[in-house]
């Protein structure tokens, strides 16, 4: 363990592609820092780089990533050689993705890919791995595990699928997980399962987890502590209690005004207007400013970073107090 | 719960594979079956020594002794067809898999990993698919001799180029799916990545265009027998016998046509089997989405 007690350590990380129509800045300055067995929420919407930063904790991402650091358990990553990299994925950091259906190579069967996978971590044999196998998906709640391991993966459902996947990912016994909006692709009922599966699995074995999802109602469900991100940046961090009782950056609030809440209140639903920004070109403040109900000058100017040492931070020169916070949402 | 976790049924697996397979798949490969099989026991199913030189019976048309008559040496022709098999399907299989075995991966990883390396691929393939490949055997046989060997060192050199071809392109295709990137995900090396994983999802066009391909190879080894670059008499070579019968045509018409006829048949045996596999591997593909 290293001196800090952070699992993963992430600062400064950059994130850009080089496209036809100039530089996407997919990841902008990023740092979040994450404790064993805790869970960590990114919530924002399509394209504010969520799965980027994903791929780039895991050094999988395409474009150009700088970073001042990324260390697991206190290690650099940027310093490992590319065979210890491999170690760490799978055994020390694992991914969920959002669709399990095109994440599992449709030509093995699932006890093939679970056996490679079990066999990949551990020198034994294919029949003691195959019983190994059969455990992994009795305990990803498959039931008959043992004679389902012989079936491909287009004779089982997206929620089973998952399942699977989720059984892959705990093959190594990873100290972190990282699900990449691991219920998207699946039925409403199947949802909920899957993410009860995940925290279960979390309290038995003490990983950590990093919950990425568009879906505020997933995030309250799942996570410790949430990372607001838009536009490539994060703009606010707090506990989850915290941020749903008083966000305190704009955007944050402007999420919690746009979401159907299902106890029957006669609220309006207050979409944020506009649109978000064109990561191709940036507004020069702060990226938020233009559909921002609380914009003044400065705010086009700086850009203001969230403190993600803290344990409350947000990312806005004129954040929501708590009254205002109050009055917004009602 | 122990035997539950042994394979289950393996005869019950091959059923229902089996079961799935269509009209087409099944005929081509009965065919395919009863032309190797006479091809394997050739010195059982064969009347006659396929050499052996009858001067009683020259340029007899078929009967019931001599099934396809017999040539201008007495030879009996549907003996040598059935041996002729053994040579033209064995340098068939050769002259197709072999290549195909390095030309797949080699595809498949230029496709997995893009850049220089797919650039280097892609630029070998183009030139060695615009080579002509005539005077490329001719260069071979001039340095080397004329035979078997000739052809294969030059099926060899130029043959996998259509096999990495076809792999690259549904590479290209199969390396943005999330399961490469969970391989990944999951510490893979790129080898067992692309062999285990890219391999099997991107062999599918290239088994389908084996089974042309294999035609093709027949035809080319026959051709090239034809005009006295392949196989040398006095061996039977379906190519070299229609060489042989060629001054015969117009008293003995079948010293050309039943070797012709075997290359027709076996020719449109992996044709059928090439669509019924082309069917087969589609469906798997489509069902899995």
């Amino acid at each position: 363990m290293s001196g800090s007690g952070y699992l993963l350590e992430v600062e400064d990380l950059t994130v850009s592609f080089a496209t036809r129509n100039g530089t996407v800045l997919a990841n902008d300055g990023v740092s979040l820092n994450l404790r064993p067995g805790e869970t960590l929420g990114i919530v924002g919407e399509s394209g504010s780089g969520k799965s980027v930063l994903c791929r780039a904790i895991l050094g999988l991402a395409k474009g150009k990533v700088t970073a001042r650091r990324i260390a697991f358990d206190g290690r650099n990553i940027d310093e490992m050689q590319p065979a210890e990299r491999r170690r760490l994925r799978g055994s020390g950091i694992a991914m969920v993705f959002q669709s399990p259906m095109s994440s599992i190579d449709p030509v093995w069967t699932i006890g093939d890919q679970l056996v490679e996978t079990v066999r990949h971590h551990k020198a034994i044999s294919r029949r003691e791995a195959r019983v190994e196998a059969a455990a992994l998906l009795d305990r990803v709640g498959i039931a008959s595990s043992a004679r389902r391991l012989d079936d491909y993966p287009h004779q089982w459902s997206g929620g089973m699928l998952q399942r699977a996947m989720i059984a892959l990912a705990l093959a190594g016994n990873p100290r972190l997980i990282l699900a990449d909006e691991p219920t998207t692709a699946l039925d409403v009922t199947i949802q909920d399962q899957i993410l009860a599966l995940l925290m279960s699995l979390q309290r038995e074995s003490g990983m950590a987890m990093i919950m990425v999802s568009h879906d505020l109602g997933v995030i309250a469900e799942t996570a410790d502590r949430v990372a607001v991100m838009y536009a490539g940046r994060i703009v606010e961090t707090a506990d989850v209690r915290d941020l749903f009782q008083e966000p305190q950056h704009p955007y944050t609030a402007g999420l919690f005004a746009s979401i159907v809440a299902g106890s029957g209140q006669d609220k309006m639903l207050m979409p944020i207007p506009g649109q978000p920004p064109d990561l191709h070109s940036l507004p020069a403040g702060c990226a938020f400013a233009p559909r921002c109900p609380r914009v003044r000058d400065n705010c086009h100017r700086t850009v203001p970073r969230v403190d993600t040492t803290v344990a409350r931070g947000n990312a806005c020169l004129f954040p929501l107090s708590e009254a205002l916070a109050v009055e917004q949402r009602q | 719960m122990k035997t539950e976790v042994a394979t289950p049924g393996v005869l019950e697996r091959i059923a229902r594979e089996v079961g799935s397979w269509s009209f087409t798949l099944k005929l081509g490969l009965l065919l395919m079956t009863i032309i190797i099989f006479m091809a394997v026991f050739a010195p059982w199913v064969a009347p006659f020594d396929p050499e052996l030189q009858d001067f009683d019976v020259i340029l007899m048309p078929p009967d019931l002794t001599h099934l396809f008559g017999t040539d201008n040496l007495g030879r009996d022709i549907f003996s040598r067809v059935i041996y002729g098999a053994r040579l033209d399907l064995s340098a068939g299989f050769l002259m197709t898999f072999v290549p195909m075995v390095y030309g797949v991966p080699i595809g498949a990883y230029a496709g997995y990993r893009g850049g220089w390396v797919d650039m280097v691929v892609g630029s070998v393939t183009n030139m060695a698919i615009a080579f002509p490949f005539l005077v490329m055997i001719i260069v071979v046989v001039a340095v080397i001799g004329p035979g078997i060997n000739a052809i294969f060192i030059s099926v060899f050199l130029l043959g996998w180029t259509m096999y990495a071809r076809l792999a690259r392109a549904e590479m290209m295709v199969e390396r943005t799916k999330d399961y490469m990137l969970a391989a990944r995900v999951l510490g893979y090396p790129t080898r067992i990545i692309v062999l285990r994983h890219g391999v099997p999802n991107t062999v599918a066009s290239s088994v389908v265009f084996s089974m042309s391909d294999f035609t093709l190879n027949i035809l080319l080894l026959s051709g090239l027998s034809f005009i006295g670059l392949g196989i040398q008499p006095p061996t039977p070579e379906w190519g070299a016998m229609i060489a042989d019968g060629k001054e015969f045509i117009l008293q003995a018409w079948w010293i050309c046509t039943m070797p012709g006829l075997a290359i027709v048949l076996t020719g449109t045996a992996l044709s059928l089997i090439g669509d019924g596999l082309a069917r087969r591997l589609g469906s798997r593909h489509g069902s899995a989405g």
